[in-house]
Order: structure tokens, then sequence, then C-alpha cells
């Protein structure tokens, strides 16, 4: 059947609409600040046959990875046997969830004459689903058991009806199981409305003409996309990174990752092969293929499609060669805590390396993780036991024609919002002494990479602590086209006593009362030779304090009155000539 | 004696005058004249040539601020933060909201790092001063002020919602040192926590200070020297208006004048008309614009976001999307048809404007279809080409295969279906039925398409206002003084101090008092409401109960329970059983105006007038058939005139379409009221 434009536009705003109610709901209802501040979730309806239909922009490498979900609950508890009412849930990374084990999976099918006919789907991140400690997030696992409570597809409502023996798992296995089971009512309420919306859908419009559409969104999607893909030139690009490696700093597991891609462009199809990566980590550092099917998907759509909602249509122009066993594919029972590292690097490594081929939609490096970060321990005042998990900002790379953006959130995480310093004071036993940009630790470039951010708790009452930046060690932020790397991730701890402590991966370290956290995200790299920069423009940077005098001199090779903040133009072409040509020589 | 009413916009300023004696409206309507606002404004109200001292209201909304916010071209302003917190303003929330998009830029900040400047002090989350504040750091910051020029200065510590102590001593010691410079301060402005939004509220709102009280004190003199001698009254984004006088300490709160006069038109229209609960529906040439009132009150939202940069303060919740009469049709790389959000405008405009225009609009469908009379636009006023029209839209029509008049309808069809999801989305996200609504429709093009969509939604009743070209300056003739102030205020709904509570309530009040104080307003016009934001302990998202106050310990429970019903209608679930926060406490200050008596229009039978009907025309329908619609003049139908669908209702500045099955009815004031009948929705 052939569908007519007019329906097909008017079905495909009201799927969109529908997936945008998924999201609002569990915004607005959720209990954990990781769903309505980080945003750490994602939303979408789906076919009958898991393909992505519509998607609200949530957390963008959790795209497209829904259908994972749906296709193992057929697996597992059988298309026959689901029925109208039904809630799925599920978080086994290795059983619907593709990720680790917080993230948790709502799924409500819409049935239409005893069929399924589509889904709508939820994925977001709790606080804690039990796990060697609190947060679900650790640096040291060696086996996903460590890591929480596992469920493949189950039935958490029955035709309808609260399946209380679900509930009651979840709340024996759970810290914190008022916030958890608060999510997840959100989440029912959330699937529900929009598996009713795309029930709404064919009542109006008819199974066939809804089937029809669909059928074409998804061809239309691949058009798309497979058009977008023929703007690149073909060719064959590669870029790699390394990643430092899992377990703590006092006692590393795999020391290295080397996350290697090969990008071949042919015509209107993308090959993403990541053969050369290394073998799967001891540590936690594995992202389930699932997970690195989404952050390839979502790394394409970046370099083709940026500005269009995506179906499942437009990764047919996308083929993903992922080698077995890798820590890009681990194996059961992999522990996979920190999946979401790799996949930091990932979509960066895109535009590296393609790069030459499309020099004007690309920037340099960014900071490159989430600097996801974890406190915990018993409230002095309330006398509850708190779980608080953040992530912080860091610089993205100068771009072809201006400066790199400062203080934003890793491209792991999307439209996420940062906890504002006089909320955590509420909510936390600390307090906040700073939040500022960080001099110098943009990487210096014609134009310049963004600034990463300061962040510093001093404890009010003793807590545990995890951390678990990367990329630290072997690849900090690149430039592009000349430009310098920026300034790595560290967060550092000063003791009570003194001491000041710099870690990149600790799990569960003691901290007393009156000590202080700093969270450092690092810079972005630059864009270009910085000896190509206008003088101007770096003058102003040291006025606004983005640039410190001494770094102007030394990698812009930029003389500037020290009281005036001028620009001494005879001293500068000197000093830069000179500089140039020692980049010559090295 | 006389009510006015003078609304700026981009292309023109609007004005509404109403006789008080004889209830009778006169409108005017003059080009804008952006360099300098309030001539255009003067020249509004001399149309009239009515002697001002006459006046006995005046409210005024105005494109000033947003125009400065938009354009950049507010003050020079510099910040003071506390230390540490400097580059809040820059880092903002650190969020990306064009996630796929690799050179996305976040909004600048208005005030460059240089001139953000810290002080030493600290006052905890409690309120408690950790460390002082001391007069003799101030001074270095003076001289960085004055040498940068500085022409304005916002000011936002942490946590000064708790306690403004520090705030008020930095804004006096800078009305003694810099009696030149504008100083906001953000407590202010707001008392609400979320260090980021404060900020930037009060960087916007010293950065459009000195913009401000230049044009005020301009037009303020302009209109005393033609004899005015009432306070002017300025249209807030809250849907109330505030005096000019404390519009220059806030000027930030009438960012969204215009617009909120529309929502205001709309809830005093529907009061008139019966109806308390409304979804205006405002298209014009680029936008359509959507808000809701219930109870008779535009519902507001509590922060609004101008240029990517918030400002917390409470704004009619007004949510728009690019669909309009001037909304472009075309079709993306894959072969599928959408419509806007780009459009014509008015230059070139839709293809059947003849100005150069070549793609295929909204209005060139309507035209196409039989919607729109080639001879009848904007009363014959201006000639439009139906051959043109039809050219543009038969470039969409061959691409598909189909006939020009089906590619119209579609093209209508999907920007119908456009509004009736933002339609949808505002009343579902409040968790609202729309069938328990009525819909305003006003704007160029809103009545063309309000019937289409309120059977879509099934919402039961259309009503047009007259005046619907200018009303937003309607609504700002009929809009009280408000006031909104909040403050955070955590503690558990059960535990809370019935005393301190009571006391936060009092003093929020008292301040609006004194604010009704300097507008002159007589104790008996106030009315006071107060709202309680609360949420289940754990959650972060609020809902804001309404209280009387004081609020007693046996109401808490009837506030528990009301949340819990808020919180099953919004979001579809409750947890009777958990405890509730209190997150902030709100009071809303009602300054009424006395409202005027509008003219009655001629009665007539049910029967309009013959003169009324000017004949028939061909609209197409779809499936390749015309219907002939009932064309009626509107300013001769007359009150209690009923007019059976199909047919097309045109006056000068709209047309509004009744559908076949429809019926409308003309009320006493020549509102047009179109029932959409039960088995059509």
């Amino acid at each position: 059947m052939k569908i007519d434009p007019v329906t097909l536009e008017v079905i495909r705003n009201r799927l969109i609409a529908a997936s945008r109610d998924i999201r609002r709901t569990v915004e607005h209802a959720a209990y954990s600040p990781i769903l309505y501040e980080v945003v750490d979730f994602s939303c979408g309806i789906l076919d009958g046959d898991a393909n992505l239909i519509a998607e609200t922009p949530g957390l963008p490498i959790f795209l497209a990875n829904l259908g994972y979900a749906v296709q193992s609950t057929y697996e597992t508890i059988g298309r026959a046997n689901l029925r109208p009412g039904d809630v799925i849930l599920c978080n086994d990374p290795y059983n619907g969830g593709g990720t680790h084990c917080p993230d948790l999976v709502a799924l409500c099918p819409a049935f239409h004459d005893g069929e399924i006919l589509g889904w709508a789907a939820f994925r977001g991140h709790t606080v804690d689903m039990g796990g060697i400690y609190p947060g679900g997030w650790y640096s040291d696992t060696v086996e996903v058991f460590q890591e929480g409570f596992r469920l493949p597809p189950v039935k958490l409502l029955i035709e309808g009806k609260n399946n209380d023996d679900v509930f009651r798992l979840i709340r024996a296995n759970t810290r914190v199981p008022d916030a958890v089971l608060g999510d997840v009512r959100a989440m029912v309420a959330a699937v529900r409305k929009g598996s009713q919306r795309f029930s709404e859908v064919i009542d109006r419009f008819g199974v066939k003409t809804t089937m029809a559409a669909l059928a074409e969104m998804l061809a239309q999607g691949e058009r798309l996309a497979r058009a977008a893909v023929r703007r690149i030139p073909n060719g064959v690009y590669t870029a790699d990174a390394i990643l430092d490696g899992d377990g703590n700093d006092d006692a590393p597991l795999d020391e290295k990752l080397v996350l290697k891609l090969t990008i071949t462009v042919n015509d209107d199809e993308m090959i993403a092969d990541y053969t050369g990566t290394g073998p799967q980590s001891r540590g936690p550092m594995n992202t389930p293929e699932p997970s690195t099917i989404s952050a390839t998907r979502y790394a394409f759509k970046i370099v083709t499609t940026p500005h269009l909602p995506s179906n499942e249509g437009f990764f047919r122009a996308l083929r993903i060669v992922i080698p077995d066993g890798s820590f890009l594919k681990p194996k059961f029972p992999a522990a996979c805590a920190m999946w979401p590292t790799p996949s930091s690097t990932i979509p960066d490594l895109f535009l590296k390396a393609l790069a030459p081929a499309i020099p004007d939609q690309v920037r340099g490096g960014y900071f490159g993780d989430s600097m996801a970060n974890f406190l915990y321990g018993t409230d002095p005042k309330t006398k509850k036991y708190y779980v608080c998990a953040e992530a912080d900002a860091g610089g993205y790379g100068g771009k072809p024609n201006e400066d790199g953006e400062s203080a934003l959130f890793s491209m792991t995480l999307g439209d996420t919002y940062n906890v504002p310093a006089e909320v955590a004071e509420i909510r936390y036993p600390w307090r906040v002494d700073r939040f500022e940009l960080i001099q110098d630790s943009g990487g210096a470039g014609k134009f310049r990479g963004g600034l990463g951010v300061r962040r510093e708790y001093r404890l009010g009452s003793d807590a545990g602590m995890t951390v678990t930046a990367d990329r630290v060690l072997y690849t900090p932020p690149w430039g592009v086209f000349g430009g310098q790397p920026g300034k790595t991730n560290i967060t550092v701890v000063r003791r009570n006593d003194g001491r000041e402590e710099r870690w990149r991966k600790i799990s569960n370290l003691p901290l007393a009362k009156g000590e202080v956290v700093s969270f450092q995200g690092g810079g972005g790299g630059g864009y270009g030779n910085p000896l190509d920069r206008d003088p101007a423009l770096v003058a102003a940077d040291v006025a606004n304090g983005y640039v410190s005098l001494e770094a102007a001199r030394s990698d812009y090779g930029v003389v500037l009155d020290p009281d005036t903040l001028a620009v001494d133009r005879t001293a500068t072409t000197t000093l830069r000539k000179k500089l140039g040509k020692a980049g010559d020589k090295r | 004696m006389y009510r006015l009413s003078t609304d700026v916009g981009g292309t023109f300023t609007d004005g509404v005058l109403l006789d008080e004696k004889t209830g009778k409206i006169r409108l005017s309507k003059v080009s804008s004249t952006p360099h300098n606002p309030a001539i255009g404004t003067i020249e509004c109200i001399e149309k009239w040539n009515v002697p001002l001292r006459d006046a006995s209201f005046l409210s005024h909304g105005t494109t000033v601020v947003i125009n400065a916010l938009i354009e950049g071209k507010g003050a020079k302003t510099a910040l003071i933060t506390t230390q540490g917190f400097r580059d809040v303003l820059e880092i903002g929330r650190s969020n990306r909201t064009e996630m796929y998009d690799a050179l996305y830029a976040k909004p600048r900040p208005l005030v460059p790092r240089r001139l953000r400047l810290e002080v030493r002090e600290r006052i905890d989350a409690e309120g408690r001063v950790v460390e002082p504040l001391r007069e003799e750091d101030l001074d270095s910051l003076i001289d960085v002020l004055v040498r940068e020029k500085v022409e304005s200065v916002a000011v936002c510590l942490l946590n000064a919602y708790a306690n403004p102590e520090h705030e008020t001593a930095i804004g006096e010691f800078l009305g003694r040192r810099l009696p030149g410079v504008t100083v906001s301060l953000s407590h202010l402005i707001t008392r609400r926590y979320y260090e980021f939004e404060r900020t930037s509220t009060a960087t916007q709102n010293a950065y459009v200070m000195p913009v401000v009280r230049l044009y005020l004190n301009q037009l303020e003199d302009d209109l005393r020297k033609r004899g005015f001698t009432q306070i002017l009254q300025i249209m807030q984004s809250n849907g109330g208006v505030m005096a000019a006088s404390v519009a220059r300490d806030m000027p930030i709160a009438m960012v969204e004048s215009g617009p909120a006069g529309g929502a205001i038109g709309a809830a005093q229209l529907a009061k008139f008309a019966g109806f308390a609960n409304v979804i205006s529906y405002d298209m014009g040439g680029t936008t359509a614009k959507t808000s809701i009132i219930t109870g008779g009150l535009p519902e507001t939202a509590e922060q609004y976001v101008v240029e990517g940069r918030p400002i917390l303060l409470p704004v009619v919740d007004l949510r728009e999307i690019g669909a309009g009469g001037g909304s472009i049709a075309w079709i993306d790389e894959a072969g599928a048809m959408h419509v806007g959000p780009q459009s014509a405008g008015a230059v070139p405009g839709p293809a059947c404007y003849l100005r150069g225009g070549t793609e295929p609009t909204v209005t060139d469908a309507n035209l196409q279809l039989g919607i729109l009379d080639p001879d009848y636009f904007l009363g014959g006023e201006m000639k439009i080409s139906k051959v043109h029209a039809h050219d543009a839209i038969k470039k969409v029509a061959d691409h598909f295969d189909l006939s020009v008049d089906e590619a119209a309808l579609g093209i209508v069809k999907i920007v119908n279906t456009n509004m009736s999801g933002l339609l949808q989305s505002m009343t579902v996200k409040r968790g609202y039925d729309p069938r328990e609504f009525a819909m305003v429709a006003f704007g160029g093009a809103g009545p063309i398409h309000a019937a289409a969509i309120a059977k879509d939604l099934h919402i039961p009743t259309v009503i047009v206002p007259p005046y619907s070209g200018v009303f937003s300056a309607w609504g700002m003739l009929m809009a009280d003084l408000r006031h909104d102030l909040g403050q955070t205020y955590i503690a558990p709904l059960r535990s809370a101090d019935i005393g301190e509570l009571n006391g936060t309530f009092a003093s929020l009040e008292e301040k609006i008092r004194e604010v009704f104080r300097k507008e002159n307003i007589d104790k008996k016009q106030i009315t006071m409401s107060y709202q309680l934001d609360l949420r289940y302990i754990g959650q972060e998202h609020t809902l804001a109960v309404g209280a009387t106050c004081p609020v007693t310990e046996t109401a808490k429970r009837g506030l528990a329970a009301a949340f819990d019903e808020m919180h099953l209608r919004v979001y579809g679930h409750n947890a009777p059983e958990e405890e509730k926060e209190i997150v902030s406490l709100k009071v809303i200050g009602i300054g009424s105006v006395n409202k005027p008596v509008l003219e009655k229009i001629q009665t007539g039978s049910k029967t309009p007038p013959a003169d009324a009907r000017m004949g028939e025309r061909p609209v197409y329908v779809g499936s390749g058939r015309h219907q002939p619609f009932t064309i009626y003049r509107r300013e001769r139908l007359l009150a209690q005139n009923v007019i059976d669908g199909p047919a097309l209702i045109e006056e000068v500045t709209a047309t509004t379409t009744v559908e076949p099955k429809q019926v409308c009815r003309v009320d006493d004031y020549g509102t047009l009221i179109v029932s959409i009948h039960e088995e059509e929705r």
C-alpha cells in the first residue's frame, strides 16, 4: 500500500508527539536528579518488529538501542505470551539491558486485534540497583555479578495490574528503594501513555495506513542518511585513541585499552570498523555490543544528519564491524559498569578520522569523559543515606571559525543539566567552594579549545567517593590541523592534614569531614596553528583570564604589555617567527 | 473618560480606545518607529484626537526589552558575584540543546569575564552568614567599574535568596559611590534558588535597565505634555500591568508584554462570553502561539528563555511554533512533505502577494481552496493573485502527482496537525482534557484554521473576538495590576512550622502591598492568592497548590490531598502514602481595575440580515469535490444571528471558517461562537 504524503506527515508528527509525551511524564514525575537533571534516559516508539520509529532526544549514547530490549523481550518471554496492559522491565546488560545494571528499561506494547503493532519504550538510569558499592558505577569490578541486581525482561505489570513480586524484589535489592521505585512508577506511567498514543494513531488511521506510514518513514530515513553519506568524499579514514584502562590508580587492572576506528565511505554507505581494538578488559571498562552500536549510530548521526529526527531507517546506511571479545563486544559475564567511558571517545574519534574529508564540519577533540562522580554517606542532619551521582563539564575543541565551547558536559550526555550549587547545598551535607573555569586549560590554536571546569566541595561529614576519569595518560584532548591538546581531567582531594591527592580512578575512597574534593574537567583541543591566531583575540583572552600572560607568550607567541595588555606588534612578530622555526624543526 | 492601550509590535503599533460612558471602542494602527518606539506610541494616540487629561487608564505594551536582548543593544553591564562563582553565568547548566551538532555554540554571557567581579563573602543555605562582607573589599571594585565605564551592575550572590543582606549592602554601597549607574539585585527580582537562573535574570535586568529608563522617561514626558495625569501602566509577561515607576526597576518583567496581552484578552473575552477555561490560539504570518486559561487567569510558567538565557520570573505560559500564514510547504531530500517552520514572512510573502514570493505557503493554499477571497483580502485593499498561488502549489502537487487542490488541502492539513500537536502538548502537559476548554482564535490566520483544529482535539467551542487584528492591545485594556512574589522555602509539609510559614507568606504579601501603594492602588481593589509548590520528598519538579492564608494544621492535610490529586491528573500516577515537601511559597497580588462595560451590538433575529449575506463560494473539501460555502460580512451581522456551516465569515483582517455541520452564533458583543457538534468531534 502506498501512503499519501499528507497522511504520512500527520502520522509522523503524532508519533513524535507520543515519544515526547513519554519524556515529559518521566521528567516531571521522576525522583532521581539523574533522570530529571542529567537526562540520563532515552525514549521512543518502536514498531512491532523492534524498529525505532520515533525518538525524543535524551542521552545521545542511548540512541537507537531500545530495539535490543524489545528483541530480548521476545526471546525471553515470547511474543505470544505478551498481553495488552503488560509492562516489561529489564536491566540485564547481557539480556535486554545492553548497558549496565543501573539502567532500567520499561516497555509497553500496543496491541491491535491480538497483535503487537508497536512499543513505547523508556530507558533511564536509576541511582542504585545494588552492587558492590552505591551508585552502580565502579572502576574495579571484574564480573557483572558484582555490579548489581539483574532483571532479564520480566512482567512488571500483568495486564494492567502491578506484579507485586517484582516490586518487592527491586525494593529488596537497592539501597534507596523509595527513589528507585518512585522512578519506576514514573517510567511505567510514561510508557503506558506512549503506548496509548500509538494505539490512538492506529484507531484513527487504521492498521493498514499506519503500517504503510511506518514503513515509509523508515524508507525515507534511509534515503536521507544515504544522501548525507554521499556528500562525504569516498575514502578510508582512520583514527585511534588509547584509553587509560580500569581498576584503581593504586591497583590497575588493564592499563591500556587501544580503541581503533577505520571508517570507509563508499558512495552512499559508511562502514565503521573497530578491528584492531584491544581485547575485553579484566575490569569494568567493557561496552556491551548494543551500546557500542548506539555510540556508533550517534557518531554517524553527528557527521551525517545532525538536525533530523532519526529512526531505524537512517542506520541502514551504516555498517558496523566489532571484533568479538574486544572491550566493545565483551562476553558474559564481563564487568561493564564503566561502559560509557569507551563510548565517550567513539563519537569524537569519528570527527578526528573524518577531519581531512570534512574539515569545515569538525572541531578539535573534547575532554573525552563524562567525569562521573559519586559521593555517598549518611546525612548528619536527616540521618538518611544519600547517593549523589553527578557528572562534570569540560571544554570542547576549537571550531573551523570560532573558539571551542567551555564548560559543556560530555558528548555521551546530551541536554543534561548540572546540579546548581544552591541545590547541592540544600540536598547534600557539603558546601560548594568554587565553580569556575580553569585558566589555560583550553588547547592553543588559531581557534582555541574551550576551558574546563573546577568544582569544589567542602565536606560537612564523612563520605565515600568513586571517580573514574579517563583519557588522562595517553591521549589528551587532541588538537586538529596544528592545534594543541587541551588539559586533561583529574580529581584532586585536599586532606585535612594538608596532603593533596590526585585521582583518575578510585572506587569507594573514604573522605573525612572538612576535606575538599576538586573535580576538574579538562579542556578542548585547538583548531589550527596557534601562531595564526589573531593577537587581538589573544589579548582579549588574557584580559578575560582565559589565557595567562605566560601562555600567551609561550603557546601563541603573543607579547603583551603586562599592565595595559596591549599587543607588542614587533616583539610578537619576532617571537612568532622564532616559534614557527622551532615548530618546523620539531 | 477614556481607557487607552497601545501595543508596540515589530511592524505596527496598535491602539484601542474605549469610551467609558458609551462603551464604544475605537482602534488605531500606525507603523512602529523602532529607532524610538515612543514616537509611534504617541502617533497612535494622537490619531484619536482625544484630550489625554480625560484618560483614566493607559496601558502600554512594548518590545523595547525583548529587542534590546535579541539585538544585544543593552547597556555595558558588570556582574558582582560571590568569590569562586563569577563563571556561573558562563558555565550555565553545561547542557547542549543541540546534542548532535558538532559545532554547537552555547548562548554567550551578556557580561564578559573581565567585568564579572568577585567579592569575599558567604551565606549558607540556611541564610547564615559564614563569611562577612567587608566594605573595604568593595572599594577595589569601584576602580574597575569606573575605568571600564560600566553603565549598569547586576549583583547575584550565592544563597541570597535565603538571606539578601549582603546584596542589599552592596546595592547601598554602589548607590552611594556610583549614583549614575543602575543596579539590579537578584533578590529583588526573585527569591528563588538556582544561582545560574537568578544570575541570568539579574544580569538581563541590569542590561536593559538604562535603555528602559530612558524610554519610559521620554514616553511619560510626552504623555504629560499632552495632559496625561494618571499612572502609565506597563504590560508585564505575567499577564498583569505594573506602574511605570515599578517597571523602571524591573524592566525584565515586561519582556513578553505583547503576547501576554493576547492571553489576557482571551481570558477576558471568554469571561464576557461565559467560559472560564480557554485555550488561546493566535496564528499570524510566521508563528502560532498558544496559552491556557483556567478559572479566568492565564497559566504561568516559572521561567522563560530569551536567546537561550533564562529569566526566572512568572510568565504567561506561551508556546510557539513556526506555523503561520506565511509558512512554506517544502519537500525534503527523502521526498517527505513538510510545512514550516520556514516562513515567507511579509516580504517576499506568500506567492499570491505578488511581492516576488514563489514558494507555496499556507495562505496560498487557503486561497487555492477558496477559503480566502482574492477580491476581499484586507477588505479589498490588497490585491492577491490566485494564479500565482496555484502555480506555487503546483510544484508540490506535481512532485506527488496530486491535483493542485489536493496539494493545497494537504498543506492545510499538515499545518493544522502541527498546531493541534502544539495545543495538545500544552493541555496534556498539565493533565487537562481539551474537551473541557473553549478555544479563542485570533491573529490574521487563527480564525481560518480554528474550526478544524478544534474538531481534531474534540474542543467543543471556538470563540472569535471582534477586533481580532488588534487583540493584544484590546487585552491590555482589560488587564489588572499583578505582582508575583515567590520565596524558596524547603520543609516537609507535615512538620513545617505553621507560624514561620504564615510569617513568610505575610512578608511576601507585605512586599506586594508596598508595591501597590507605590502604584496608588486602593486596598479594596487588592486580592491576594497564595500557593505552595509541593513535591514528594526526593522529587525535583513541583506542582503549585492553592492555599488560603493563614494556613492551619488541618489545612495542611487538605493541601497534601490536593497535591496527590493534581499529581494523578498531571502525571497519571501518585503516591498518597509518601511524605510531601514544600519547596517554595508564592503570593500573587491582583490590583483589579474596574472593568469597562462594552458596547453591545444591535440585536437581530436568528436569521442574519440579508445584506450580510454575500453569496456563495465553492471550497475544495477533498476527494475531488467542491462544496458551496455561504459568505457573510462580519460587521453586518447582528447579535443572536445563527449561521449554519459550511460558511465563511469575512472581515477586513480575518476570515472565520464554519465547517459543514458546525453552527456559529453571534453574541451581544459581536463575538462569534462556533459550536462543533458532538458527532463531529
